[in-house]
């Protein structure tokens, strides 16, 4: 693994890229969208455990933190859609770079899942969109979010939201965000893999349905709750979905 | 990377130079369980970043199996490797920035490890600690027990948690979904050593001059119920004038709200610039 940052000097990405240690995996590189906040937190040991798995597949892998998140310059307040989509951007042109390949493919998890739907758009390098358990509805998440424990709203521009400051700017761009409403490339394989059944996961996927491109959709059960609290801030893998979300991908690069 | 098994990851904020001066301490961080090296709410990477503003070289690492650091290969207990994987970061520093005296710190088991390895180095001058080691005092026991010997609810709550508790321990079940069968994480249960044990390291650090700044959260409620109970609970310490001691009951463990994150911030920050002054810089 060779941890790096990236970026520009502005906006400095810190980044692990994993090269392959097993062969099968062709020419496949796979950007990993973090989910952000308390669930990045759970989350962080499961996307070590998914990029394990997929580098033993023969895959080329980048992982990587938000401006304002994990390693990465800049502070929890200056967080916004637009600037994590572009985020994901840099990963993949980094990704390009460093591998040497004409593509990659993006899992995101949660609201990673929603930038990395919205980073493809305009972009012909992706040739596989997985999401994991994707946040659909802003609104909804907003509202799962401030549910536990309430919060005491915002003071100035910033609201303190399970440990983390969110600006006015990301609150509004999560409120509108509407992930069936993404313009996803009519011509990207998508890949819906969810825990559970829920009336929003299938909605996306007949909204993002066409004749010309079947959205694949897998529930693998789960109790998860990303954003669950823990106190004593445990990590959450669910080995079930992480083994689906690997075969996924290795099957594309046989096929 | 770095360590005995060069697998070691950890994140470097270098001093800013215009506050940076040749001999002020280094500022390592140590994992709060497996929350890796940004700790929870992000809180390690704030306070590194405020503290190297002030002109301290901090580096924030994961222990091996947390994080991005990669698994040992022998079986040494946490405590025995943790500490090795501490000092390896304080021979880091020493090695690419000339580090000779280190400030260690961090929260739960982060504050655990520090403490050890201040035992087993004489490097160590300070310590923060995040919910470190604390013991019952006389008037603490008053203060707990007593409202709860007058009150029939709190029985009644008592009685139904104990209940609860069992149930939950006989509940037949198979391997939980959390379970992370991936790589080897360091095994670490949290219990505290006896007191008298602590209070003879504590000892022993205060004499050779360290300095504490030591914050404790409402979470250590059934340990905790007055301000200066922590100092009070080890009588034949000598702090002298290097210990600060921040109670906030209020507070939850992994500092949740947005003011009690600055308080803490603001509180080692102020600690640190009392012990050791920076250049242009007023505690």
């Amino acid at each position: 693994m060779n941890p790096f940052f990236f970026g520009t000097a502005a906006r400095p990405l810190y980044g692990v890229y994993h090269p392959p240690k097993g062969r099968g995996g062709g020419d496949i590189g796979v950007v990993l969208c973090y989910p952000i906040h308390v669930e990045y937190m759970r989350a962080h040991r499961a996307f070590r455990q998914l990029t394990s798995l997929l580098t033993r597949r023969g895959l080329h892998v980048l992982r990587f933190d938000y401006h304002g998140t994990g390693d990465s310059g800049g502070d929890e307040s200056e967080g916004t859609l637009e600037g994590w989509t572009a985020d994901v951007g840099s990963a993949i042109d980094e990704l390009k770079e460093t591998a040497g390949l004409s593509t990659v493919s993006l899992i995101g998890l949660r609201l990673g899942a929603a930038l990395a739907a919205r980073a493809v758009a305009g972009r012909s390098d992706v040739d596989r969109l997985i999401l994991w358990d994707p946040v659909v509805s802003g609104e909804a998440y907003l509202t799962e979010l401030l549910r536990r424990p309430p919060t005491g709203g915002f003071e100035g521009d910033v609201m303190g939201i399970r440990g983390y400051p969110v600006s006015r700017e990301l609150f509004e761009g999560l409120r509108k965000l509407e992930l069936g409403t993404e313009p996803v490339p009519a011509d990207l394989p998508v890949d819906l893999v969810v825990p559970g059944e829920h009336p929003a996961f299938s909605g996306l996927r007949d909204a993002w349905s066409s004749p010309g491109r079947p959205v694949s959709f897998e529930v693998v059960p789960s109790d998860a709750n990303w954003g669950e609290g823990d106190e004593f801030g445990a990590a959450l893998i669910p080995q079930g979905i992480v083994q689906a979300l690997v075969d996924r991908v290795a099957r594309a690069g046989v096929s | 990377m770095f360590g005995p098994e060069g697998s070691l990851v950890g994140i470097l904020t270098e001093a800013n130079p215009e506050h940076a001066a040749a001999d002020l301490p280094s500022v390592v961080f140590l994992n709060s369980g497996i929350v890796h090296r940004v700790g929870a709410n992000r809180l390690y990477v704030k306070i590194a970043r405020r503290l190297a503003e002030r002109g301290f070289t901090t580096l924030r690492f994961d222990h091996a199996g947390i994080g991005d650091s990669g698994p040992r290969r022998d079986d040494r207990p946490f405590n025995e490797s943790a500490v090795e994987e501490a000092r390896a970061a304080m021979e880091l520093l020493a090695r690419v920035r000339g580090s000779s005296r280190f400030i260690l710190g961090g929260l739960c088991s982060g504050a655990d490890v520090a403490y050890w390895t201040a035992l087993e180095d004489t490097r160590v001058v300070g310590l923060f600690q995040l919910d470190p080691f604390v013991y019952r005092t006389p008037r603490f026991l008053l203060s707990y027990y007593l409202p709860r010997l007058v009150s029939p609810a709190a029985w009644w709550r008592s009685l139904s948690s104990r209940g609860r508790h069992l149930l939950n321990g006989l509940r037949p079940g198979g391997a939980p979904e959390t379970a992370d069968t991936g790589w080897a994480a360091p095994e670490y249960t949290r219990i505290f050593p006896p007191r008298s044990d602590v209070a003879k390291g504590l000892a022993t650090l205060a004499e050779r001059g360290v300095a504490f700044h030591v914050f404790i959260s409402g979470t250590m409620f059934e340990y905790v119920s007055y301000a200066d109970q922590y100092e009070r609970s080890f009588p034949e310490v000598d702090f002298g004038d290097r210990l600060v001691v921040d109670f906030a009951p209020e507070a939850d463990h992994t500092v949740t709200d947005l003011g009690h994150q600055e308080r803490v911030i603001r509180g080692i920050e102020r600690w640190a610039g009392t012990h050791w002054p920076s250049q242009n810089v007023s505690p």
